[in-house]
């Protein structure tokens, strides 16, 4: 998945909250039901059309068919909507942060930071279901084009900003000293 | 009026169900082939792509045997 260099170390993967899943499910979810329940609503009942009187009725057989025919629509949207999900991860190791965006299937986006150049971590916290489940966005501010990187609703931000904190620490004594006895 | 067309038009054709299901089916196999490229491609665990997969394909399969024999009884 990812071209570790020399001695760098994966220290941690992270994924968005599993709430922030569950809300891109709902509407698929939601509207599962809806064909079914419009026809139990409308079957059976007698529409003037005109001069003619129609009812609505199909065949159980058909019926059923097409009730599958639409779940396993949904079945793949579901899957498809989990597999970006998935796919959307920040990697970081000892040396760098990994930014991997998939938008949608056929555009991937990768995107790296050194530890060394991050020169700010922030946190946003919104919301009241964002507090009761502690999740939230993290800015990286990095040096030289002073681009930032977000990610955002991760689970547990405070505790992952301190993980890159430290990190960063790390590097940047490590090449400091480096650079001390090379010097 | 318009149910009424809808199933007229199978009950005069009742291949009709067929040429959906075998649409809806090629759509499903070459969906499934992107999302297993992408399981493949860029999971870093395999337990997850297993168990993915599995899940998956179980519940396909059942909605496809669905879909299969409500044609078998439509058709006849």
């Amino acid at each position: 998945m990812l071209n570790l260099k020399g001695d760098e170390i994966i220290k941690k993967v992270v994924r968005k909250h599993w709430f922030v899943l569950l809300l891109e499910l709902a509407i698929p979810i939601i509207a599962l039901p809806l064909p079914f329940l419009l026809y139990d609503v409308v079957s059976g009942q007698e529409f003037v059309i005109g001069a003619k009187t129609v009812s609505v009725a199909l065949p159980e057989a058909l019926l059923s068919f097409f009730g599958a025919v639409w779940a396993l629509i949904i079945w793949m949207k579901l899957f498809g909507i989990w597999t970006d999900y998935y796919l959307d991860t920040w990697v970081i190791t000892n040396k760098r942060i990994v930014d991997i965006e998939q938008k949608g299937f056929f555009r991937r986006h990768t995107g790296s930071f050194r530890m060394e150049r991050i020169q700010d971590v922030t946190i946003e916290i919104n919301g009241i279901l964002a507090t009761l489940l502690r999740f939230g966005d993290i800015h990286v501010q990095t040096a030289g084009e002073s681009r930032e990187f977000v990610i955002k609703g991760i689970p547990k931000p405070k505790r992952l900003k301190e993980e890159i904190l430290r990190q960063s620490d790390i590097v940047v004594e490590q090449t400091r000293s480096d650079e001390y006895i090379k010097g | 009026m318009i149910p009424k067309i809808f199933e007229n038009a199978f009950l005069a054709s009742p291949q009709m169900a067929w040429y959906i299901f075998w649409t809806v089916i090629f759509f499903f196999v070459v969906y499934s082939l992107i999302l297993l490229y992408h399981w493949m491609r860029y999971s870093e665990s395999g337990a997850v792509t297993l168990a993915a997969s599995l899940v998956y394909f179980g519940g396909s399969i059942v909605l496809i045997n669905i879909m299969f024999f409500s044609v078998i009884n439509f058709v006849g």
